[in-house]
């Protein structure tokens, strides 16, 4: 969930108009940055001697990237699927240092990164950096809090969201509002398409795309504010402002975004089919198509934004009830109970235990079902009761397969050998440099597709993640796929 | 007719603590009739209210509750004896599982502010070590002021009006059995029970070795159970200081 603009915030800023006013926003906007730039310096990582070739911000950013690209998709990017993403990156810096790459080491490293950003060591409470705020008058010194990526439930998964100073950072536009932001990118967008920059307009594309999903959450994070607590938004001026400003900029950002496809597709016509460029063009159509769906979705939820509003007034009691001063669990429950007699804690927990384990069905005593039960014949259970007879097993499958066993066997021997990850740009030539048959390689490729997104039940422990990056070797080309054969866990 | 019986499969629905409303479609449907449909909604509030149900949330992880006082729904001595029913025999092993709820609770929210943040927004999981460090570092906190004072009377020790944290602090961490298993009477066990109890409850899901608070747990806590928590304290701390003052 994005960070809401508290009105907190907003207060501690200084007035508009004040001749400083612009100097604290620009103090605040680089103090955004402060995190990051404190991963660079860490001091646990330099003692770490193991770590110490690895740039911990080139990873941080690259954990930006893919947390971006997967956000809005059916399965988000999680922690624990982030590390076949960075291995490539990890690898080349391992390889930069002379150093052996390890896995061992890529988790651990990753999960140091992650664990910065998400400020573990505070339990992932806010980043908190002091500054002096300056006015024409008065000079205060305050605290901004932040976070750069965020945490959020899906189904009973852990997904990782950026924030919008995160996405602000990642996008080098803290000090540009979003809007204005995602204007002045597809203008840009559609001026590379139809000049032919392509591979500019492939990083615009993406920027464009992490601008949308920006954007998507500013206003979901206004409208689930109003549920969660009502008092929290201005319904009265700020939010229908802000909402008949949000409709007509989605309805301007689909004008440019058809206007975009349409140059993409009028060039993707009069160029070769099936060359590098045309690849890039329907990467940029497809990252386009993208931000206009979001923002038809967008739009849809704007034009109903009210309803939310009624409906949150409607269901006030599910505001959380607050007492006036929130409890120290600790210090003002634990230590207590801690501290009282054994007799009067045991009375006390009783009610504790209540309270903190929600509702529990009582199991309800059916007649018919226990006579069911009591009237059923004992079993039987003995060693020889029941002798197994060895059969004759045939195959009894009706459907022709393409590759003989030898090769299915052989290929996925292959890919249960890969203990370290790797990219299958990579496995392809090495099978053919080590004499493997054409078949094979065939199948290996295909065999990683089919892991990617099993349809059948032959599954083999092996993990395969789909990197964005495109390949052609040895006949195949597409999207590359990192393996990774995780028998040796097992083993460990 | 048709409304009374879509009302209780959704209550029917809340009260599965694994099912999601993204894994059922029924229940999907229902939780979005009773978003959108405002009479509909009200009859399932009163409902579950009159079954000792109150509604805490309805939103896309499905419709919540908690079990009002004296109500059906409320967890009993007999439940709170069958997280660990091996060793939940003595009072001080109730006792030393009523430290451990609240501990879980308190490392989840160790700040007070943690209580007002979105519960939408996951707690960062927790283990079975963490746990038990919290309880064991301030059994040694008490401990040292402890040193200091008298042998206990014999009927303090009958009458258990000895302080609670001596039971946790008197029973060991973790043994191993002849078996190579994990002794039944620690309480890294205990521990263990009551997070993987929650985990049944839907409350928790597990991560290789450590717990992740769900959706179901906060939203919970988070809708009153900490300032609940301090009241029943501080209700029985009242009630010490008034006895006191009579004597």
């Amino acid at each position: 969930m994005a960070d809401m603009p508290d009105n907190d915030d907003l207060t501690r800023m200084p007035p508009e108009g004040d001749a400083h006013a612009e100097l604290v926003q620009r103090l605040r906007v680089l103090l955004y940055a402060r995190p990051l730039l404190q991963l660079r310096r860490n001091e646990a990582h330099r003692q770490q001697g193991h770590l110490a070739h690895y740039d911990l911000l080139v990873i941080a950013l690259k954990i930006f990237d893919l947390v971006v690209e997967n956000t809005g998709l059916d399965e988000e990017m999680s922690g624990e699927r982030l590390l076949p993403h960075l291995v490539p990156i990890l690898k080349v810096m391992d390889e930069g240092a002379g150093v052996t790459p390890s896995s061992g080491r890529h988790r651990e490293v990753v999960q140091a990164v992650l664990d910065w950003l998400l400020n573990e060591r505070e339990r992932r409470a806010p980043f908190q950096e002091d500054y002096l705020a300056v006015t024409s008058t008065e000079a205060v010194r305050r605290t901004l809090e932040f976070r750069l990526i965020d945490t959020q439930f899906q189904g009973e998964d852990v997904v990782l969201r950026l924030t919008d100073p995160g996405v602000n950072l990642y996008l080098s536009a803290l000090d540009i509002d979003i809007e204005s932001a995602q204007a002045a990118t597809e203008a840009v967008l559609e001026s590379q398409v139809r000049r032919g920059k392509l591979e500019s307009a492939m990083g615009t594309a993406k920027a464009a795309r992490a601008q949308s999903i920006q954007y998507q959450q500013k206003i979901e994070g206004i409208l689930h504010q109003t549920t969660r607590d009502l008092r929290s938004v201005d319904w009265k001026r700020a939010v229908p402002d802000l909402l008949e400003e949000a409709y007509e900029h989605t309805a301007l950002r689909r004008t440019t975004e058809t206007n975009i496809l349409t140059a993409t597709n009028e060039r993707l016509d009069r160029i070769e089919y099936g060359g590098a460029d045309a690849r890039r063009l329907t990467d940029i159509g497809a990252l386009v198509q993208d931000c206009f769906e979001r923002h038809v979705r967008l739009q849809g939820m704007v034009m109903s934004a009210r309803g939310v509003f009624l409906d949150a007034q409607e269901a006030q009691e599910f505001k959380p009830r607050r007492s006036g001063v929130l409890p120290n669990l600790q210090n003002d429950v634990l230590i207590p109970l801690m501290r009282m007699p054994a007799v009067e804690a045991d009375k006390v927990g009783v009610r504790m235990a209540q309270a903190l384990h929600g509702p529990l069905v009582p199991r309800l005593f059916a007649l018919g079902d226990y006579l069911e039960w009591a009237m059923q014949p004992r079993r039987e259970v003995g060693v020889a009761a029941s002798p197994v007879v060895s059969r004759e097993l045939s195959d009894l499958s009706l459907d022709l397969l393409h590759f003989p066993d030898d090769i299915r066997e052989e290929g996925d021997a292959w890919l249960l050998r890969q203990r370290e990850p790797v990219l299958l740009s990579d496995l392809l030539p090495n099978l053919h440099a080590d004499g493997r048959t054409d078949a094979l390689r065939e199948y290996v490729a295909l065999r990683v597709l089919n892991l990617y997104a099993p349809e059948t039940e032959t599954l083999i422990p092996v993990i395969v993640e789909r990197m964005d990056e495109r390949f052609t070797a040895c006949g195949f080309a597409g999207h590359d796929f990192v393996v990774h054969s995780f028998e040796q866990e097992d083993h460990a | 007719m048709p409304d009374y019986y879509e009302a209780g499969r959704l209550i029917q629905f809340g009260l599965r603590p694994t099912v999601h409303p993204n894994q059922n479609t029924e229940y999907r449907e229902l939780v979005e009739r009773a978003q959108d449909d405002r009479g509909f909604w009200a009859i399932v509030r009163d409902v579950s209210y009159g079954m000792g149900l109150e509604t805490i949330a309805l939103n896309r992880h499905g419709v919540r509750f908690r079990p009002l006082d004296g109500s059906v729904f409320a967890m009993s001595i007999a439940d709170i004896r069958d997280i660990n029913p091996a060793s939940a025999q003595g009072a001080d092993d109730r006792l030393i599982g009523f430290l451990i709820d609240v501990a879980i609770c308190a490392l989840i929210y160790p700040r007070p502010q943690d209580l007002e943040e979105d519960a939408e927004r996951p707690r960062p999981p927790i283990s079975l070590q963490e746990v038990e460090d919290m309880l064991r570092g301030l059994c040694s906190r008490f401990e040292a002021s402890f040193r200091e004072e008298p042998d206990p009377e014999t009927h303090h020790l009958e009458n258990r009006l000895y302080d609670a944290w001596l039971a946790y602090h008197r029973r060991y961490a973790d043994k191993e059995t002849e078996s190579g298993q994990r002794g039944r009477h620690g309480t890294v066990r205990l521990i263990e029970s009551h997070l993987e109890f929650m985990v049944n409850q839907g409350l928790f899901a597990r991560q290789g070795s450590r717990y992740q608070p769900l959706y179901a747990y906060q939203i919970h806590v988070q809708t009153g159970v900490a300032s609940d928590l301090v009241a029943i304290v501080q209700g029985l701390e009242t009630d010490e200081a008034e006895i006191e003052e009579v004597v």
